[in-house]
């Protein structure tokens, strides 16, 4: 890491406090050192990005901090406890979720479905519940149910509440996915690339969906590849290439760093 | 109606019970959670020799004719208890060897040769339960009454066998449709998914293993109580396949599919080819039992992989809009 990189981290992390911290993390695939000694910090009700070439690192990177990736190396702390290693499902019981590159549904479950597996593991779902307590569940599936209507009116899939979610198109199913992850009402949202494979005239609905979760205060850490969206979406930026992160902080002055121009014209 | 007729209906309605109770646990495992188990007929097998052992008394009792572990003869219902806590256990040990580290074709291919190899062991380990002969003179329950007619003992075992298989249904239909039974469909589409939203797949896998393994484990006791003997014939490897096809052509997921399915293929299929006119070799009927299974699969994997009575969608949308009324009216109400 650049000198200049270290003091823009010192600089960011001395302003705010941070929702994640992530520290030394690394991952290497036989000799190939995906992710290599990667520290930077979320800001507590920040929309992060996270930017870079192809083969960067960044979806390494959020695979650790969403527990489907064991780093080798490093620290994550959340909210000053640490989540390094924790299997998925226990990140997400700390408010970790995540979406996919691919947008990954449920497809042969309805629109509905999926929203409603986005509700937070509750005691309704239990064998037992299932067997002898439907009168409660019944009760308070109620109150997902309504979440979950609202939800679909936000994103415009009511008409398609009974639809399966395989049916949709790509960018119907991207809107699954977010409304899926915002029903978890989660502490930390990582979305990977929620651009990719989505139609054109979708894309501005999406980046204003997420421009209304940064103005709500929940916590965004989006990595994307598209520079436009992070430059009007994005603060602060981080910029990773070959598994290293090269600078954080403003679009803008990660855009002047010779560093980081070098980085996209050679990736 | 004559006895025999009479032996012949009790007989079909039997098999029929046994069948769907095995294909229902199938169906949870496989059909709703996706969980490819290919031992699924170890299961059934680990049920018939537990009520078989349970039932039967002391191996030195029988003067020797035939050898197994344990020997106890205790009434009813504890064989079937006692088979069912077997075959969930069973399943846990196995489900924790197999469903936690392997990826699911994995999975299934491990379930795959512990099937052969149970079937190897059972065969060549006379002391565990007499070997490829098997285990006969299993008691039926119904036949501990006395003072009935055979034919009345009969109907009653019958009447046993129904009423589980309905107990069966409805907790069936409490597991599958319900928040559980939401999570289990999600294991099976995406497991990726169900993970990043907080559920353990590993977890839901284990317990549809172990509740399966225990409906497999009754289908398996209440089959040899009917017989009244068991063997390893009776439970090779590709029986599996019976039940995998009667979820298949009933349809994945479906709860009255499957039934269908069970009854059609598992019964259905060996009754028809008694009615073809192709002679009365033993053989051939075996063999062209195992193509039109094989063949049943193929088609409606190609044809109609959503089988006969497919997974029902479950819709929302007008409980929602209704729901906003009613809900609106329960307020002004109470206030």
């Amino acid at each position: 890491m650049s000198e200049q990189g270290d003091a823009l981290l010192t600089h960011v992390s001395e302003q705010g406090d941070a929702l994640l911290a992530v520290d030394g993390l690394a991952k290497h695939y036989g000799g190939v050192r995906a992710v290599d000694g990667v520290s930077f910090e979320v800001p507590r009700g920040s929309l992060t990005g996270l930017i870079g070439p192809n083969g960067a690192g960044k979806t390494t990177v959020l695979g650790m901090v969403a527990g489907a990736i064991k780093p080798d190396h490093g620290s994550i702390l959340l909210d000053g406890r640490s989540i390094a290693g924790l299997p998925p499902y226990r990140a997400a019981h700390r408010g970790v979720i995540r979406t996919f590159q691919a947008a990954s549904v449920f497809p042969r479950l309805t629109v509905m479905e999926n929203l409603l597996l986005g509700v937070p593991p509750w005691s309704g779902e239990g064998i037992s519940a299932s067997l002898f307590l439907r009168r409660k569940w019944h009760r308070e599936e109620r109150a997902q149910l309504m979440h979950a209507r609202e939800l679909l009116d936000r994103l415009d899939l009511t008409q398609h509440a009974d639809s399966f979610a395989g049916e949709l198109s790509g960018g119907q199913k991207r809107l699954v996915e977010l409304g899926r992850a915002m029903m978890t009402k989660p502490s930390l949202l990582l979305l990977d690339e929620p651009m990719a494979g989505v139609s054109r005239t979708l894309v501005p609905v999406i980046e204003g969906l997420i421009g209304e979760l940064r103005e709500e205060g929940m916590t965004v850490l989006l990595v994307e590849h598209e520079l436009g969206v992070v430059e009007r979406l994005c603060s602060p930026v981080i910029v990773m290439a070959q598994g290293r992160v090269l600078i954080q902080g403003e679009m803008a002055e990660c855009r002047a760093h010779p560093e980081v121009r070098r980085a996209y014209l050679v990736g | 109606m004559s006895a025999a007729t009479q032996y012949y209906i009790a007989t079909i309605v039997v098999y029929i019970c046994v069948n769907v109770i095995g294909a229902w646990g199938l169906d949870l495992q496989f059909g709703v959670t996706g969980v490819l188990n290919f031992a699924f007929i170890l299961f059934q097998a680990a049920g018939a020799y537990t009520a078989a052992m349970l039932s039967l008394g002391p191996a030195s009792a029988s003067g020797g004719f035939q050898h197994y572990l344990v020997g106890f003869k205790l009434p009813f219902p504890l064989p079937l208890i006692g088979a069912m806590l077997v075959g969930g256990a069973l399943s846990a040990v196995i489900g924790l060897i197999t469903l936690r580290r392997l990826r699911s074709d994995y999975q299934a291919m491990v379930m795959l040769v512990i099937s052969v190899v149970a079937t190897v062991v059972a065969e060549s380990v006379v002391g565990l339960a007499n070997g490829s002969a098997g285990l006969s003179l299993i008691p039926n329950p119904a036949k501990s009454l006395t003072g009935l007619t055979l034919q009345t003992q009969n109907w009653l075992f019958v009447g046993l066998c129904v009423a589980l298989m309905l107990i069966v249904g409805v907790l069936m239909y409490g597991l599958v449709y319900s928040p559980y039974g939401r999570v289990l469909r999600g294991v099976r589409e995406n497991e990726a998914a169900v993970e990043a939203m907080g559920r353990s797949a590993t977890r839901a896998r284990l317990q549809v293993f172990i509740i399966g393994g225990a409906l497999a484990a009754l289908s398996g006791a209440l089959l040899a109580q009917f017989i009244g003997a068991w063997a390893p014939s009776e439970w090779l490897y590709p029986e599996t396949f019976v039940f995998f096809t009667a979820v298949i052509v009933g349809g994945r997921g479906s709860i009255s599919g499957v039934a269908i399915g069970a009854a059609l293929v598992a019964v259905g299929i060996q009754q028809a080819v008694q009615y073809m006119p192709i002679g009365s070799d033993p053989t051939l009927l075996a063999a062209l039992e195992w193509i039109i299974t094989g063949l049943l699969t193929l088609i409606f994997l190609w044809l109609r992989p959503q089988g006969l009575l497919p997974e029902r969608r479950r819709r929302y949308l007008r409980r929602v809009k209704t729901g906003f009324a009613a809900t609106k009216l329960q307020e002004s109400a109470g206030t």
